[in-house]
């Protein structure tokens, strides 16, 4: 899915996903992306969806909107493309570039040539800065067990566990979809209101009863 | 096979991701031998699988002849340079082929130690008390960006040239592996990765989850390309994972102490 990156002055000011076929972009609030920009008109671009493609069209031809800097008239969109509309900018982005740029990936390989003996230093310079998703929210209360009666968790990271490593483990696993409760280990299956679930993920609704690894928790959404 | 101090659980995963019509990716783990390969190939017309598959089988043959001791630096290059050749030799034959290579990761164990190897941007972490390190470089023009200054690590997510490599097997008649040696310990988790993981999740949440699943590596292994998937899923993701145990009479002689001090985790 691609996504518009809007900024003012250099700062990002909002992000977009292009979910519609058709997204309009204006100073009008009945755009799908409305700016408060006095140099915009009321409706002043739109993109418009073409099978794998994104297609921009500048629909204010008195002022114009340019792209990379050069006049917009229409243009299909590739990652990192910058509509520049008024006063603001709004960053192209889409993650199809990334499937593409295996093509650019193999024709360096053939290109470069590594001079040999050009050992690296050990280790490894961490780059990580992943795309993160929304992981559903959620929070577990302790109705008994080794914590506290009453005490609320709240599920921070994309995985929390409960229970003692080595021997009875139960975990609570955020995706976008939901919140989830997986078996890790020791003998004894977790039961969701009840019912033993074995070895699968199960998908929790609010108010669920989770009885694993010497506790009795209670999902809340 | 004589004593060895440490036991091993080994598991891997790979999975074509959710746009990729293929798998390019490729992963052997055998613990009876002691070693982990993952192979990410690269070039079109199918070349990147055959890639992958030529340095896979050319190393874990190899890498499945050797005896239980630690090989030496000199036979892991050497093993290198035979998957190296024989991807650049079948490159070369089919005009079709020419431009296919593969990235590698492995990791072989024996006497208390590892040596690691790497080639392109598979990358080896490992996860020590709690901490996840990575314990390679990639050989792409990115990294070397950022260590020239020209570009700060934290824009790396936005730029477009980070899946470019320098190097691969198959590439040229030679290639300059990277190897280290590390010592072992209990209860350390060495996680080999296609950038399919690195680029999709970040190395905080691989941290938590390597860390929390670790007595469960296929569940750890599922989790990790799941939520690869879950960011996007727009590249093959390929893991394996070798998590270092005592010996067996070891562990049966710590289990009431595990127990007695056994903690509660969030």
């Amino acid at each position: 899915m691609a996504k518009l990156v809007l900024t003012f002055e250099g700062k990002i000011v909002n992000h977009y996903f292009i979910e519609k076929s058709c997204v309009t972009i204006g100073r009008n609030a009945d755009n799908d992306i409305a700016i408060d920009d006095p140099l915009l008109s009321d409706i002043h671009v739109r993109i418009v969806r073409a099978g794998q493609d994104d297609i921009v069209e500048g629909l204010e031809t008195r002022s114009g909107s340019r792209l990379n800097g050069k006049p917009l008239l229409r243009q299909i969109l590739q990652h990192r493309d910058i509509i520049e509309i008024g006063n603001h900018q709004l960053r192209y982005m889409s993650s199809r570039a990334a499937v593409d740029a295996d093509l650019d990936r193999t024709m360096l390989v053939q290109t470069l040539s590594r001079e040999a003996g050009t050992e690296a230093p050990v280790s490894g310079v961490s780059l990580s800065t992943a795309p993160q998703v929304a992981l559903q929210a959620g929070r577990v209360e302790v109705l008994s067990g080794p914590q506290q009666a009453g005490q609320i968790v709240p599920l921070a990271r994309v995985v929390t566990a409960f229970g003692v490593p080595g021997e009875q483990l139960v975990v609570f696993t955020r995706r976008p979809h939901g919140v989830f409760v997986t078996h890790v280990e020791g003998t004894r299956f977790p039961r969701v209101n009840r019912q033993p679930i074995g070895n699968t993920a199960y998908a929790l609704k609010a108010g669920d009863i989770v009885e694993a690894a010497g506790y009795k928790l209670r999902f809340v959404a | 096979m004589k004593s060895q101090p440490f036991r091993f659980e080994v598991t891997s995963l790979s999975d074509a991701g959710k746009l990729r019509p293929l798998n390019e990716d490729g992963v052997v783990v055998d613990r009876d031998a002691g070693f982990a390969v993952l192979a990410d190939g690269m070039g079109g017309y199918r070349a990147g699988e055959v890639a992958a598959r030529l340095a896979l089988e050319s190393l874990a043959g190899n890498l499945r002849r050797r005896d239980s001791s630690l090989p030496s630096r000199q036979s892991i290059e050497d093993s290198i340079a035979a998957a190296n050749t024989a991807v650049h030799t079948a490159a070369a034959k089919q005009t079709v082929r020419t431009g296919m290579g593969a990235t590698l990761a492995m990791a072989v164990f024996g006497d208390a130690r590892v040596m690691l190897a790497h080639v392109g941007d598979s990358r080896i972490y490992r996860l020590r008390d709690g901490k996840l390190e990575l314990l390679t470089r990639d050989d792409s023009i990115l990294n070397d960006q950022v260590e020239l200054g020209l570009i700060a690590a934290d824009e790396v997510a936005e730029s477009h040239n980070r899946r470019m490599v320098t190097q691969t097997l198959g590439m040229a008649a030679k290639i300059a592996p990277h190897v280290r040696e590390e010592d072992l310990r209990e209860g350390d988790v060495y996680l080999l990765c296609s950038d399919g993981l690195n680029d999709l999740v970040g190395d905080r949440d691989i941290e938590v989850i390597v860390d929390t699943l670790k007595s469960n590596l296929p569940l750890t292994a599922s989790h990790l390309v799941q939520l690869a998937n879950d960011n996007g899923g727009y590249d093959n993701v390929t893991v394996a994972l070798v998590r270092v145990l005592g010996n067996a009479a070891e562990a049966a002689s710590r289990g009431w102490l595990a127990r007695l001090f056994g903690r509660l985790v969030h």
